[in-house]
C-alpha cells in the first residue's frame, strides 16, 4: 500500500515535470519568435521581450500591480456572477420544456447580438464605474454559460433519469445527482471560452473613459509612445488570462475526476 | 403479487400512434421468478416500464401487492437496459444512491452496502468509476445497488445481454442464489432463451409488436441442481425456440 502511494507520487511528479517541460518549451519558443521579430522589424512600437519584461517587473510595484488587481477583481467577479446566475437558470431551462418554450425565443434573438455594442448604452446609464464594467462583462459570459448549460441539460439521456426515478429520486435529487454533474464538463468548457471573451470585453470597457485597470494602463502607455509600458500591459493581460484559465482547468480536473480517467 | 390484466400500451410518435403492446395478461405469485422473452422491439422494455411505474399511460390494470402501480414505489427495484450506473459516481457512491434518497441513516447505509459489496466481490473496487470496470462488474454494481434497497420486486431489463457467455452464466448463478435467499419477486426481460429457462419459473413469450402473450410456460426446474445440464432444460429451450420462430402455428396449440 505504502509502495503504491510512493509510486503514485512519483508518477504524479513525473507527469508534472513533463507538463512543465512542454510548457517551458512553448514559452521559450514564443519568446524567441518575439525576440527575432522585434530585431527584424527594429521599430519602437515593438520592443524586445527583454525590455518589455524589464518594464513589467519594474512597474509591478508601481502602478501596474494596482491596475492588475483592479482588472482581476472586475473580471473574476463577472465570471463568478455569470456562473451563479446562468448555471441554475440554464439547467432548469434544459430540463423544464414548459419554461424553455417561452424563454428560448428570447435567447435565440438576443444571443447573436454582440453584447459589446451595448457598451455605450451601459456606460451612459450606469456611468463609468466598476458596476457598469462588471455588468457588461457578465452579460457576455452569462449568455455563453446559459446556452451551454441549457443544451447540456437537454441532452441528458432519458434512461439515466428514469433509472434515478426508479430509485425513488424526486426532482431535486435528479438535479443534484444527474443534471448538475452531467452538465459540469460542458459548463467548464463554456467557462474556459468565456474567460477569454471576458478579458477581451474587460479590455474594451477599460479603454473608455477609464483611469484604472490594465486596459487603461495599456492605452495610456500607447498614447505616450511608451511602448515598453504598453507591452508590459499586454504581458499583464496575458498573465491574467493564463491565471484564470489555469484556475478553471485545475478546478475542472478536481471536480470532474471521472472525465479524466 | 403482480397482476397484469389486458395491458395495452400505445406510443405517440410524430406520425401518429404506434401500438406497442396489444393485450398482455399474467399473474405472478409473490417470491416467484418470471422471464419475459420475445423478438426485439416487441415491447418488453415497455412492459417493464409499466411494471416499474415509469410509464403511466396505459390501458388495462396492473397491480402490485393489490395496489395499482405507481411511480416511485419504494419496494420495487429496477435495473434498466444500459444506463443503470452514473459515470460520475464511484462504485460505492452508486451503490448507496438509492438508500441516500430514502434518507436511511449513514451507519445503516454503511453496514448494508459494505456487506452487499463484499458478497458480490465488489469491495476492492468500491473507489473505482464505472468506466474503469468490466461489463460484468458493472452489472454486479447495478445488482448491488438494487439489493441494498431490500426490494420485494426486482425488475431487470436484459441485465446480462452485453456480457460474454461465461460471465453471463456466472452472473445468472449469482442472481439465482440471491433470488432463492431473498425470496423477492423477480421479473427478468431477456433475449436469451437459455437465460429465460434457467431463471424463469414462469416464462412469458411475447409476439412481435404489437405484443400479445404467445404463451405462458410453467418451468418447475428452476433452481434444481444441475438444471442447466439436464435434458428437460434443453427440451424446454427447443420448445421455446420453435415457439418464437413460428409463432402463428404454435399459438393455438399452447393457449
Ligand atoms: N418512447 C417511445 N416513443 C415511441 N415509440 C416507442 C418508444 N419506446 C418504444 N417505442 C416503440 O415501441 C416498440 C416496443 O419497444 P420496446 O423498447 O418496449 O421493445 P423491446 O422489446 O424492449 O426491444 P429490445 O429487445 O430491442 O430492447 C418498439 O417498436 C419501439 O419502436
Ligand atoms: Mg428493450
Amino acid at each position: 500500500m505504502r509502495r503504491e502511494v510512493g509510486n503514485d507520487l512519483l508518477a504524479g511528479l513525473r507527469s508534472f515535470v513533463s507538463a512543465a517541460y512542454v510548457r517551458g518549451t512553448a514559452i521559450v519558443f514564443l519568446l524567441a519568435a518575439w525576440y527575432i521579430l522585434a530585431l527584424a522589424l527594429n521599430m519602437a512600437a515593438l520592443p524586445t521581450p527583454l525590455e518589455a519584461f524589464a518594464t513589467f517587473f519594474a512597474d509591478m510595484d508601481d502602478g501596474l500591480g494596482y491596475h492588475f488587481a483592479i482588472s482581476a477583481y472586475r473580471v473574476v467577479t463577472s465570471i463568478a456572477l455569470s456562473f451563479f446566475l446562468a448555471v441554475p437558470l440554464g439547467l432548469v431551462l434544459g430540463r423544464e420544456p414548459r419554461f424553455d418554450r417561452w424563454v428560448a425565443p428570447l435567447i435565440y434573438l438576443t444571443y447573436p447580438v454582440p453584447k459589446i455594442v451595448l457598451l455605450p448604452v451601459i456606460m451612459a446609464i450606469f456611468g463609468l464605474n466598476d458596476f457598469a464594467k462588471i455588468l457588461l462583462i457578465s452579460l457576455v459570459v452569462f449568455f455563453q454559460i446559459l446556452v451551454t448549460a441549457r443544451d447540456a441539460a437537454k441532452q441528458i439521456n432519458r434512461a439515466v433519469v428514469d433509472s434515478m426515478v426508479s430509485l425513488g429520486a424526486g426532482r431535486w435529487e435528479i438535479y443534484r445527482h444527474v443534471v448538475w454533474p452531467a452538465s459540469l464538463p460542458d459548463i467548464f468548457t463554456a467557462l474556459r471560452i468565456g474567460s477569454g471573451t471576458a478579458i477581451a470585453v474587460l479590455f474594451f470597457s477599460e479603454t473608455v473613459g477609464s483611469t484604472q485597470g490594465l486596459g487603461y494602463y495599456l492605452m495610456d502607455g500607447w498614447s505616450r509612445y511608451a511602448y515598453d509600458e504598453m507591452f508590459a500591459g499586454i504581458i499583464a493581460m496575458g498573465l491574467l488570462g493564463l491565471i484564470i484559465y489555469t484556475a478553471i482547468d485545475l478546478i475542472d480536473k478536481k471536480v470532474c475526476t471521472w472525465k479524466y480517467l | 403479487m403482480i397482476e397484469v390484466c389486458n395491458l395495452k400500451v400505445t406510443y405517440r410518435q410524430h406520425n401518429g400512434t404506434v401500438p406497442a403492446i396489444r393485450d398482455v395478461s399474467f399473474r405472478l405469485e409473490g417470491g416467484s421468478s418470471c422471464a419475459v422473452i420475445g423478438p426485439s422491439g416487441c415491447g418488453k422494455t415497455t412492459l417493464l416500464y409499466v411494471l416499474a411505474g415509469l410509464r403511466q399511460e396505459f390501458e388495462g390494470e396492473v397491480r402490485i401487492k393489490g395496489a395499482p402501480v405507481r411511480p416511485r414505489r419504494l419496494e420495487t427495484a429496477v435495473i434498466l437496459q444500459d444506463y443503470g450506473l452514473l459515470p460520475w459516481k464511484t462504485v460505492w457512491q452508486n451503490a448507496v444512491l438509492g438508500l441516500e434518497i430514502r434518507r436511511i441513516s449513514r451507519d445503516e447505509i454503511r453496514s448494508r452496502v459494505s456487506r452487499i459489496l463484499k458478497e458480490l466481490g465488489l469491495w476492492e473496487l468500491r473507489n473505482l468509476y464505472p468506466p474503469q470496470l468490466s461489463g460484468g462488474q458493472r452489472q454486479r454494481v447495478a445488482i448491488a445497488r438494487s439489493l441494498a434497497l431490500r426490494p420485494d420486486v426486482l425488475l431487470m431489463d436484459e441485465p446480462f445481454s452485453s456480457l460474454d457467455a461465461l460471465t453471463r452464466e456466472s452472473l445468472q448463478e449469482n442472481l439465482l442464489q440471491i433470488w432463492q435467499r431473498t425470496k423477492m419477486t423477480v421479473v427478468i426481460v431477456t433475449h436469451s432463451i437459455e437465460e429465460a429457462v434457467f431463471l424463469g419459473q414462469k416464462i412469458i413469450v411475447m409476439s412481435p409488436r404489437p405484443a400479445i402473450c404467445l404463451a405462458e410456460v410453467t418451468n418447475k426446474g428452476v433452481g434444481t441442481p444441475g438444471w442447466r445440464k439436464s435434458r428437460e432444460f434443453h427440451r424446454l429451450c427447443t420448445y421455446l425456440r420453435e415457439l418464437l420462430a413460428g409463432e402463428d402455428g404454435c399459438l393455438c396449440a399452447v393457449k
